[in-house]
């Protein structure tokens, strides 16, 4: 059964802006372009991954299923033009999600596949045949040398998932970092879907210590320069710094009067509205900048909001 | 300078009246109510917190410090240590978490206090670096028996659920489980799970709690003590949300949200993803409502959260493309 829905009463937004565009995408729905010389990247539109040819074989960051089987037409097509192995021998997991991972059983069952130790362990918990756990791990860092290329793996603590790494080619100057920063493009709903908001927070500046150009994010359809990721983080900070407004501001008091002893109907009341002045001059300054900053604000600013109440202790009063 | 933002309460909706099973005991003047749990063991609420307390030989242990009960947590072990003729000095301090709305009262306690957590609540307040959350030197990591003048508290850690550092606190001898921020007795919970991060580990914390023997449960949140069918009632609405989302993922059609927003994605996945939630949420709030307090306030956003987490961590739904 499929529900049907009448898409007149869908909202309209505002236009996206030019630079959130991609490159068009080929036939079969993808398109793959050249990072850096045997550098990579291929995307649907919505995600991306990236692949190394090396003469060891082809090295895979990430899987997502979105992309799918167009991962081994885009590797095809590359190695049949430079005349190199189309073998996917290493694969590398950027954190242990479904939505970037779960083709990685589209791949042989000798490939080689690597990751952070804690997305072993969540791909363990998770038991989905579509994500086989990574049996290569490693804790805080690791460098990789396969076919002569070298990949710099980093973890430098919970940020959007409890295992999400920093893949770093200091010879293709490329960063690839999943689930912060969409070029173009404001984060979806709670900040990507973040867990740990503060480690969210710091992951650009941690990814700007690392020399590079190119900018390999896991979402939308271009990849992205050192300017996009200081424009997401101006977003994020202008969002924190309104988050304390917000909550300097907004009484809860009325909410509670209204709603007497239903105390989640006032905490929902005054949450909101916080949530609201928090993304209001945010939405004004994004609009036109970043693609979806009328969409995906006002929750992204909920997230930060609240991890400003609970993990750094803001607006905290102690009953007399 | 702020202003102050005052809403027209006419605007605000209106909600289904509170099932009795919300209520706790009335507070007194100053806000708060003390009561006990068992023997020495007692707990405090102003009807939205909780927080407990043993008076032992050895001065008083307090479990968790709510900014809301803030100086109450004074007054009532003032009260009970009084009536008992026992000592009203705390000596120990145990967190169950390092979110500041259930221990942002921490300083309020002298510097000497030993404070008791878990190592990752450690280094979490050592990286929240608020005043009023001094770190706790006391750590553990998976499992410690605390024996502190003759009465015995064992806390262990089954992994991250609420917050990465979210841990059990059992007392066996007074039949009690303490386990914040994942059940609400009576009531259902706030926003995204009650703003949990570890969804997984958030659905399989009632059955970790479950395993030990206990009679009385203090959740952290509202006006009254939970039982064991409090927390096995919360479990099923869990897990009638989980398989509700199932049943959304499979019947909601992303198509009409791609077609009519075009180039911008996150339009239609916001059109489609918000359906799927309210898809998930529709049958729960009817069956809880008059059930559960405030299942009509809150069902859609821990519907939305636990979708995603089938989604992203099981993977369900998703299909490669061909």
């Amino acid at each position: 059964m499929t529900a049907t829905v009448d898409t007149a009463t869908f909202p309209d937004y505002a236009p996206i802006p030019r630079s959130a565009l991609g490159p068009a995408l080929n036939d079969q729905g993808y398109y793959v372009g050249r990072v850096e010389r045997n550098l990579y990247w291929i995307t649907d539109g919505t995600y991306q991954s990236a692949f190394l040819t090396t003469s060891d074989g082809v090295v895979l960051l990430d899987a997502p299923p979105t992309i799918g089987n167009n991962i081994k037409r885009a590797v095809d097509e590359i190695a049949s033009a430079d005349g190199v192995s189309n073998k996917i021998n290493y694969l590398i997991y950027s954190h242990h999600h479904a939505d970037h991972v779960g083709a990685a059983s589209l791949f042989d069952k000798n490939v080689t596949r690597i990751g952070h130790e804690d997305t072993r362990r969540l791909l363990l918990r998770d038991g989905d045949p579509a994500r086989p756990p990574n049996e290569e791990t490693f804790q805080d860092r690791r460098t990789l040398e396969i076919g002569g290329e070298r990949i710099d793996l980093a973890w430098h603590g919970a940020n959007h998932s409890p295992d999400n790494i920093i893949i770093h080619l200091p010879d293709h100057d490329a960063l690839m970092l999943i689930d912060i920063v969409n070029p173009g493009w404001v984060p979806v709903y709670v900040s990507n879907l973040t867990e740990d908001i503060p480690g969210y927070l710091e992951a650009p500046e941690n990814a700007l210590d690392y020399p590079w150009k190119h900018f390999i994010g896991g979402h939308v359809g271009r990849l992205g320069t050192r300017d996009d990721v200081k424009l997401h983080q101006q977003y994020m900070a202008d969002i924190a710094d309104s988050a304390r407004n917000a909550i300097d501001a907004v009484d809860p008091r009325a909410y509670y009067a209204h709603y007497g002893e239903n105390k989640w109907a006032a905490a929902r009341g005054h949450l909101d509205e916080t949530t609201r002045l928090a993304a209001e001059p945010v939405i004004e300054k994004y609009t036109g900048v970043l693609a979806g900053a009328d969409i995906f604000t006002e929750s992204t600013a909920f997230w930060v909001m609240e991890s400003i109440r609970l993990d750094l202790g803001y607006g905290s009063q102690v009953h007399p | 300078m702020t202003t102050e933002a005052t809403p027209a309460t006419s605007v605000l909706p209106d909600y289904a009246p509170l099932p009795e099973t919300a209520r706790g005991p009335a507070l007194n003047e100053q806000g708060y109510y003390v009561g006990r749990v068992e023997r020495n063991l007692y707990f405090v609420t102003d009807g939205t917190y909780m927080c407990a307390f043993l008076t032992t030989s050895d001065g008083v242990v307090v479990l968790d410090a709510p900014p809301t009960i803030g100086n109450n947590i004074h007054r009532a072990i003032d009260e009970i240590a009084s009536a008992n003729g026992v000592s009203n000095k705390v000596e120990y301090l145990v967190y169950s978490h390092h979110h500041s709305d259930h221990v942002g009262a921490a300083s309020l306690f002298d510097k000497n206090v030993t404070r008791i957590g878990h190592e990752e609540t450690r280094k979490l307040l050592l990286r929240d670096n608020d005043p009023a959350r001094p770190p706790n030197e006391e750590t553990f990591q998976d499992t410690q028996t605390l024996e502190i003048g003759g009465d015995r508290i064992d806390l262990a850690f089954h992994g991250p659920n609420h917050s990465p550092d979210n841990i059990l606190i059992h007392l066996p001898d007074h039949d009690t489980m303490m386990l914040v921020d994942i059940c609400n007795p009576g009531w259902v919970p706030i926003y995204r799970s009650n703003l949990s991060e570890d969804i997984p580990g958030y659905l399989e914390a009632p059955e970790n709690a479950f395993a030990y023997p206990w009679k009385h449960f203090i959740g952290g949140h509202m006006g009254r003590l939970g039982t064991r069918d409090d927390l096995a009632l919360h479990q099923q609405y869990m897990s009638d949300i989980s398989d509700s989302a199932r049943n959304a993922i499979d019947t909601v059609d992303p198509t009409p949200y791609f077609v009519k927003y075009g180039e911008n994605f996150w339009a239609a996945l916001k059109g489609y993803l918000d359906e799927c939630a309210a898809t998930t949420a529709a049958p729960v709030i009817e069956k809880y409502t008059g059930v559960l307090a405030a299942a009509d306030v809150f069902t859609e956003d821990v519907s939305f959260e636990v979708m995603q987490s089938i989604r992203l961590d099981l993977g369900y739904g998703a299909q490669v493309h061909p």
